[in-house]
């Protein structure tokens, strides 16, 4: 019998084990992929570019066959190709006409290895917005009650930044931020001139810029600026459950690992009304078994989790797990993605830089802020940045070859900036993960049917994400050489979120205030499917500061005997 | 396309090479490659392909692709990466090169550097020529699937290989087409005339500034940069850096 149990680790459950952990639970980790270690056989950092299997490029037959949905993801190349799913193996299924692209890896440690390790805090504002306008479930908290929970994971995982003392985008508590170059800071200054209201930012990513003492303990040291942080990062320089969280678990004697441990199913007591257990089925026997414990952590991942809490459906719970509220799987969100407007910048600084920052600018929203949406609620960021165009588009940019194409690749390109848009998409509770009626993976667990689609609003941010973006490189100096005005397919952010959402009203939410399912007390759910709704910043900072928040009260509720 | 910066171009790459006006391997040393490890190509291929990747990327004051073992690589990249259906596409833009010296006339591989040069860029401009005419027509040509790149704040200035970047590619309908054929080549991607060629000659360029030899000798690379620099002065000996990705 274990203290609690944690299904999951990636950026979730790592940060829900350590904080077990350290609160004296002994706690048990499953985790369905295989062992990997930090700076183990699994990381390829150490390669050169003339060491990249394939040039980098995975075989395309295996690509068609094994990575058909993985290998849209820009990460999933040759040197990488060991941290995502094969399709081929773990099926899921869409309505044929709305594609979603559910971008995964099953290994200890989950997508927090090839996360992109921007960190934003939602808002007072974001808090508020379900109650504001109306869609999805009210957070039953508001920015004050994670606050302090944000500070926590930021101090821990190390989230490089600057200070801005925007409403919309909280502060934090950051080591220093990786400067603009001097291009992102002429746009910027372009931008804030001509658009008051609007800040360019750099990017908050969770990479010590300047490791401090309690990052060194764990084995981190300072980023190198090697930009091959998706790679595994045998420096520990970003934050991933390898490097960091397990890490620290593991330090307090308390943590055990399991790990090709596919979890079937959560076992509820109809007499208590608690869970008591966990069912799994070792992915390589197929062997079934069951793991006990007072408390339960579901950090398995948004679809994942939902997969699970459905398939845990009994006499007593027939819609699945702490689903009274038929609100499991519903509220399926991502971010609306890849629209993105780019440009060359003719009147650049004559200058350069030297690194390859693992991180770009930032604008945070504005829309519905400062400035109006137009016919839209909510709104959006960008992530971009103004970088010289590489060797690559000098030498093929244009017909040529022999010396002159060495002679022209030898030159500085021009700069090219770039801003791709981030919108926040409503909860819609017809956005839904649900069980296949009839097929089952080879471990004889019903896959996930997911029907998801962006919405009106989103839509009607389209325009305005793109034109917004012209506008700010065009007010610049820059010319808009290109745009992406097409939605991605959902799932592409890789921002799943909000199907067992948080709230007030049991009837209309799966989890209360502390991530406990209001109809299970010993359970919890501290991954993205506890977002009621999505803001439009990178949500995985919440998804830690939740789980942080989350292990405290369920230890605090353990110790006086609540649950 | 500029004679007159070809022209000084080929004078520096005089001074610095030293031996010919066009820079380029005899026959014997690109015979010579063919020689030893088993490859996809037959021999008479191989030495087609040495030549072309020669004819890409010369020696001049720095080792060329055939220094850097790119035909061999391309070879690799046949036999281990490309789908059959590639594989019979690269191979028959290879085949197109062998007769590019017209009927009757030697083999490519068998032609004076020079000659080589002169015939290749002719092909290479015709080749790459743009297609307008396909543009409305977009969504039914050959494209890769989306790529993603959720881009986590950072520019993919440089699309990956054998993948369209999706975000950055012009719109048919868009502003994009509007527009005259733009300077990257993200705006062109497959809508080349011959777009197989295209392929071919990339796997070749970016095989050669990913090389050990173009990464010491052409470009500047640091595998651990160690910090972030946000501005440094550019002088006359300042190049582009070199490297896989994000650069």
């Amino acid at each position: 019998m274990f203290d609690a149990i944690v299904i999951g680790s990636g950026m979730s459950g790592g940060i829900a084990a350590k904080e077990l952990c350290e609160r004296g639970l002994k706690t048990l980790v499953l985790e369905r992929g295989r062992m990997l270690e930090h700076g183990g056989e699994s990381y390829t950092d150490w390669m050169q570019p003339w060491e990249l299997p394939n040039g980098g490029m995975i075989p395309e037959e295996e690509l068609a066959r094994d990575y058909p949905i993985q290998g849209q993801c820009y990460a999933c190349t040759s040197a990488t190709k060991q941290y995502w799913v094969k399709d081929s193996e773990h099926p899921y299924t869409t309505p044929e006409d709305k594609p979603f692209s559910w971008i995964r890896g099953y290994h200890l440690g989950g997508r927090s290895i090839m996360w992109g390790r921007q960190s934003y805090r939602l808002s007072e504002m974001d808090f508020a917005a379900n109650a504001t306008d109306g869609h999805g479930s009210d957070w039953p908290i508001r920015y004050a009650d994670i606050a302090p929970w944000y500070d926590h994971i930021e101090k821990f995982i190390g989230v490089a930044g600057s200070k801005e003392g925007l409403p919309q985008l909280p502060d934090g508590e950051f080591l220093p931020a990786f400067g603009l170059n001097d291009a992102e800071l002429m746009f910027k200054a372009a931008v804030e001139k001509n658009f008051p209201g609007r800040k360019v930012i750099s990017g908050r990513v969770a990479n010590l810029s300047q490791a401090q003492p309690h990052h060194e303990e764990l084995g981190r040291t300072t980023c190198q600026v090697r930009s091959l942080c998706e790679r595994g990062c045998s420096y520990g320089a970003y934050h991933s459950s390898l490097s960091s969280s397990l890490p620290a678990a593991e330090r307090t004697g308390n943590l055990t690992i399991v790990t090709d441990a596919i979890v079937h199913s959560i076992i509820h007591d109809p007499r208590t009304g608690k869970v008591t257990g966990v069912r799994v089925i070792d992915a390589n026997t197929k062997e079934g078994r069951t793991y006990e414990g007072k408390v339960i952590f579901g950090c398995a991942s948004a679809i994942a989790t939902a997969q699970i809490l459905l398939n845990s459906k009994s006499e007593a719970q027939p819609n699945g797990l702490a689903n009274s509220s038929d609100m499991v799987g519903r509220n399926l969100m991502d971010h609306v993605y890849a629209l993105s407007v780019a440009g060359l910048m003719p009147n650049g600084p004559n200058t350069y830089y030297r690194g390859r920052r693992p991180t770009g600018l930032y604008i945070p929203r504005y829309r519905n802020v400062t400035e109006p949406g137009d016919g839209f609620i909510r709104g959006y960021g960008y992530q971009g940045g103004v970088s010289r165009m590489g060797w690559r588009n000098a030498a093929l940019g244009r017909p040529g070859v022999g010396a002159e194409l060495k002679e022209r690749t030898r030159k500085l390109g021009p700069w090219f900036a770039y801003v791709g848009g981030f919108g926040e998409m409503l909860p819609n509770p017809n956005n839904r993960v649900t069980l296949h009626p009839s097929r089952t993976d080879k471990w004889g667990v019903p896959i996930v049917h997911i029907d998801c689609a962006i919405g009106e609003n989103e839509h009607n941010m389209v325009g305005q994400i793109i034109a917004d973006g012209k506008a700010m490189i065009e007010a610049a100096g820059g010319q808009v050489i290109s745009t992406g005005s097409t939605p991605g397919t959902p799932g592409l952010g890789i921002h799943e979120m909000g199907t067992a959402c948080m709230g007030k009203d049991p009837r209309k939410s799966v989890l209360n205030a502390y991530n406990q399912a209001h109809d299970v007390p010993n359970l919890f759910v501290t991954d993205g499917s506890a977002m009621a709704s999505s803001g439009c910043q990178n949500p995985s900072l919440t998804y830690m500061a939740l789980s942080a928040r989350a292990a405290h009260h369920a230890a605090e509720f353990l110790k006086a005997g609540k649950v | 396309m500029m004679p007159i910066d070809r022209r000084g171009l080929l004078q520096r790459a005089f001074v610095l090479a030293g031996a010919t006006v066009t820079p380029g391997f005899s026959i014997d040393v690109l015979a010579a490659e063919v020689a030893g490890a088993s490859r996809q190509l037959d021999a008479r291929r191989f030495a087609l392909l040495s030549a072309l990747a020669d004819t890409i990327v010369p020696r001049t004051d720095s080792p060329g692709a055939v220094d850097a073992g790119v035909p061999a690589l391309v070879d690799g990249l046949l036999r281990n990466w490309a789908s059959p259906s590639r594989r019979a596409e690269l191979i028959a833009a290879l085949d197109r090169i062998e007769g590019l010296a017209g009927p009757g006339g030697a083999s490519f591989a068998r032609l004076a550097p020079q000659v080589r040069h002169d015939l290749l860029t002719t092909h290479d401009a015709a080749a790459l020529t743009p297609r307008p005419t396909e543009m409305p027509a977009a969504a039914s040509l050959k494209r890769a699937p989306t790529v993603v790149d959720p881009n986590y704040g950072r520019p993919k200035q440089d699309p990956a290989e054998g993948k369209a970047p999706a975000s950055l590619v012009g719109e048919a309908g868009g502003t994009a087409r509007s527009k005259p054929p733009a300077v990257p080549s993200f705006m062109r991607g497959p809508v080349v005339a011959d777009a197989d060629y295209a392929k071919l000659k990339e796997l070749i360029v970016v095989l050669y500034y990913y090389s050990e030899p173009a990464l010491t000798k052409e470009l500047p690379y640091e595998h651990v940069p160690g910090a972030w620099q946000p501005s440094i002065p550019i002088t006359a000996e300042t190049r582009p850096w070199g490297g896989a990705g994000n650069v």
